[in-house]
């Protein structure tokens, strides 16, 4: 009598229990994600602990003064290519202004540093800046001068980061290649393998692997065209030979920095942010 | 059982299973990385009360959703699951550390799909390859488990588990 009664009570406990968890399950994400949050600012410290990206395979032994360093070419050729972008940019806006005969100074988005918390399974990142920085849901996120993602959702103190290779991910993009000036729009979408694909472009577009894929400006986000990735492959789909199957190479992975940059279009008084 | 014990060791297994330390065990592009908490539930239930089995399977499964992406699909999963275990565990013997390693592969399997189906119904995102992504984990999480299972074993008394000695 005593056990079928034990048993009842924990059949109670189970399915009330079982209840509340349905209930947690069902409860919209924009309240849950509160809940997530409240962890991550509580245990901070703890969860940026070996943070650090495996170990860099190129940096042994001496460089002679006619070669860089893979980590230092990397970093070169990114950097080149931004400047080039942002130099396309600068021409066209020069051709139109030019028009009208009068300048206007461009005001230049501000860039809001932040540390990375903890990496996250399925291509998320948490890092040290909410919404009281001025973060907001859609900006973009800069690491190693390339766009790594955006903005997923904010706490007042913390962000979630969503990869440009996390599964589904769409990002509008520029393909273009070196010392053109034509470029392609396309949407890039993430494989979730540390990787994207851009799939409907038609073959007769001259896509060739090894061109620079810019992330494109957008209203409000993003002023000029941003490099992401190159294309690594590029072979005519399976399903369609009539259109492009481009995987693209993001230029940096996200796991061998420490640092970030959210990119503030538009610019709220912040001590803290850098033009 | 002794539920400060409990608690501390969730935290601690929580924090290190949702850290930059867990990037060290990550094993490719599919972040193939050993399921902690799913360890330490099926050790806790596999040697307490089936009440307090039923708490510390949701009490897990809660701290699994907090250092996640969202609340519901570990809470759910966690909980049908321990409290199913704990109900069946007299039928298993789990003293031999390859039959640990079974049961560990079969409780991940099924909690796993399970979270990756709750989650895909409340948040529309599904992990890619998820099917590979589960059995891989599942795997790598039978091989490690039976040593942190030891280690457990041999520390069993802060959680207030006596351990009886079979008789041959």
């Amino acid at each position: 009598m005593a056990r079928y009664k034990s048993k009842a009570k924990n059949g109670t406990l189970f399915i009330t229990l079982l209840m509340i968890s349905f209930a947690m399950l069902f409860l919209p994400q924009s309240i849950t994600k509160n809940l997530n949050f409240f962890y991550i600012e509580l245990f901070k410290p703890l969860l940026s602990l070996g943070k650090e990206g495996p170990a860099q395979p190129f940096l042994s032994g001496d460089v002679s003064q006619d070669f860089v360093s893979r980590t230092e070419y990397d970093s070169l050729w990114k950097a080149y290519k931004n400047i080039k972008a942002e130099l396309h940019q600068l021409e066209d806006e020069y051709e139109i202004l030019a028009n009208y005969r009068l300048v206007m100074p461009l005001p230049g988005p501000a860039l809001l540093p932040a540390s990375i918390i903890t990496h996250q399974p399925s291509d998320y990142m948490i890092i040290d800046r909410g919404s009281n920085d001025g973060v907001e849901i859609g900006q973009y996120v800069l690491g190693g001068n390339t766009i790594i993602g955006e903005i997923l959702e904010t706490s007042p103190a913390t962000s979630r980061v969503a990869l440009v290779t996390r599964k589904d991910n769409i990002m509008q993009v520029r393909v273009q290649r070196d010392g053109s000036r034509k470029y392609f729009t396309a949407n890039m979408i993430g494989t979730g393998l540390g990787n994207c694909k851009i799939k409907l472009l038609p073959t007769h577009d001259n896509i060739k692997e090894g061109d620079s894929i810019y992330a494109a400006p957008r209203p409000g986000v993003l002023g000029g065209a941003i490099i992401v990735g190159e294309a690594s492959i590029v072979w005519p789909a399976k399903d369609n030979p009539l259109l492009w199957d481009i995987t693209v190479r993001p230029i940096v992975s996200p796991k061998e920095i420490a640092d970030v940059a959210v990119i503030l279009m538009d610019p709220k008084e912040d001590t803290n942010a850098m033009d | 059982m002794r539920w400060i014990s409990f608690i501390i060791a969730l935290l601690i297994f929580t924090i290190v299973g949702s850290s930059n330390m867990m990037n060290y065990l990550t094993i490719g592009q599919l972040n193939i990385r050993p399921q902690l908490l799913i360890i330490l539930l099926l050790f806790l239930t596999a040697n307490i009360e089936p009440r307090d089995a039923i708490l510390v399977s949701f009490i897990t499964g809660f701290l699994a959703d907090i250092s996640g992406v969202t609340i519901g699909p570990a809470l759910i999963a966690f909980g049908i699951m321990g409290s199913g275990f704990s109900t069946f565990k007299e039928m298993l013997v789990l003293n031999r550390m390859r039959y640990q390693a079974v049961t560990l592969f079969l409780f991940s399997i099924l909690a796993l799909a399970t979270i990756e189906a709750l989650t895909f119904i409340k948040t529309g995102q599904s992990s890619p390859k998820f099917f590979y992504a589960i059995v891989l984990q599942s795997l790598y999480t039978a091989l490690v488990g039976p040593i942190i299972w030891k280690g457990l074993a041999n520390i069993s008394f802060i959680f207030g588990i006596v351990k009886t000695r079979r008789r041959r």
